[in-house]
């Protein structure tokens, strides 16, 4: 195995270190006015969010969790006992809204 | 605090400093990254224009993503050496999907290996055989002998494992001995 005294490539490899370019005080410039511009944005930065956090907060966060559980336990409630008159409602004769439709149909 | 204490600082103090509006600190970490980072841009583009455009990009993002920098995971260094990777990488495959491969190539009439050789600039005839490796070893080798990082540095760097890189700077090697050596043993420059 050929160590770097050895190397036949050592000595282009040297060259290349001895030859790197130089950061010309233009692009120094042109970084530090990049530097000077995220500054002064105020950067309290915009941290990325989960996509979980952007739904709960699209759906209204706590509060419309809020909500949205006392309706689903009062539901679940109603449903495993449902209150005398929601039985009441539920057996109710249904109204009818056209008394005359079916009149009509008949007619054609 | 005076830049000259802050050669004391490590790159990620630097960086926490600048995210807490030190201006110096960007000063500072510009003359400790950003020759570093034009250094082996240059090297994968053969282009200086390119290169210092592609380093002004990558400290831009240095610059940016400061503020939510997490110590302990990663140097700003090597952090810094990938952003550089990929814009190159970018750069190149633009370049070739344009039809302009010849970035690679050099050009008729221009000189070649041995004529560099000849005008005893070395690092330019390596440069043009730099330029007709594959990305990837051209990466590797320019980390490892021009950069001088050690290989699991440059392992994270290319986001391959160690042994990956190992093989492929042999190859890379292997490749500018073959467009090399011949030259340079015609020219005198053995032993």
């Amino acid at each position: 195995m050929a160590t770097e005294q050895n190397d036949p490539l050592e000595d282009f490899f040297e060259a290349a270190r001895n030859d790197a370019p130089q950061l010309g005080d233009a692009v120094q410039a042109r970084i530090l006015a990049d530097a000077d511009a995220v500054l002064a944005t105020g950067q309290a930065p915009v941290k990325r969010r989960s996509r979980l956090l952007v739904l709960w907060d699209g759906l209204g966060g706590w509060p419309a969790m809020a909500g949205l559980v006392t309706a689903t336990v009062a539901g679940v409630w109603i449903g495993i006992s449902p209150p005398e008159m929601v039985e009441t409602l539920i057996n109710m004769q249904t109204v009818d809204y056209l008394p005359g439709f079916d009149a009509l149909l008949e007619e054609g | 605090m005076p830049l000259d204490a802050m050669s004391e600082l490590s790159d990620t103090a630097l960086l926490v400093r600048f995210a807490n509006g030190d201006r110096l600190a960007a000063l500072a970490l510009t003359d400790r990254l950003a020759p570093r980072a034009l250094g082996f841009a240059a090297r994968m583009l053969g282009d200086g224009a390119e290169a210092e455009d592609v380093t002004q990009e990558a400290m831009l993002r240095l610059w940016k993503i400061a503020p939510d920098w997490r110590q302990g995971e990663a140097e700003p260094a090597t952090w810094l050496y990938r952003v550089v990777r990929n814009l190159c990488t970018d750069r190149l495959r633009k370049a070739r999907g344009l039809g302009l491969d010849q970035i690679a190539e050099p050009e008729d009439g221009q000189p070649s290996v041995e004529a560099s050789l000849i005008a005893q600039d070395r690092a330019k005839a390596l440069q043009m055989a730099l330029n007709q490796l594959p990305d990837r070893q051209r990466e590797a080798v320019i980390l490892r002998h021009i950069e001088g990082l050690a290989n699991p540095e440059i392992a994270q760097i290319m986001e391959i494992s160690t042994e990956a890189v190992e093989s492929l700077t042999a190859r890379a090697k292997r490749a500018l001995t073959a467009a090399l050596t011949g030259q340079r043993e015609e020219l005198g420059y053995g032993d």
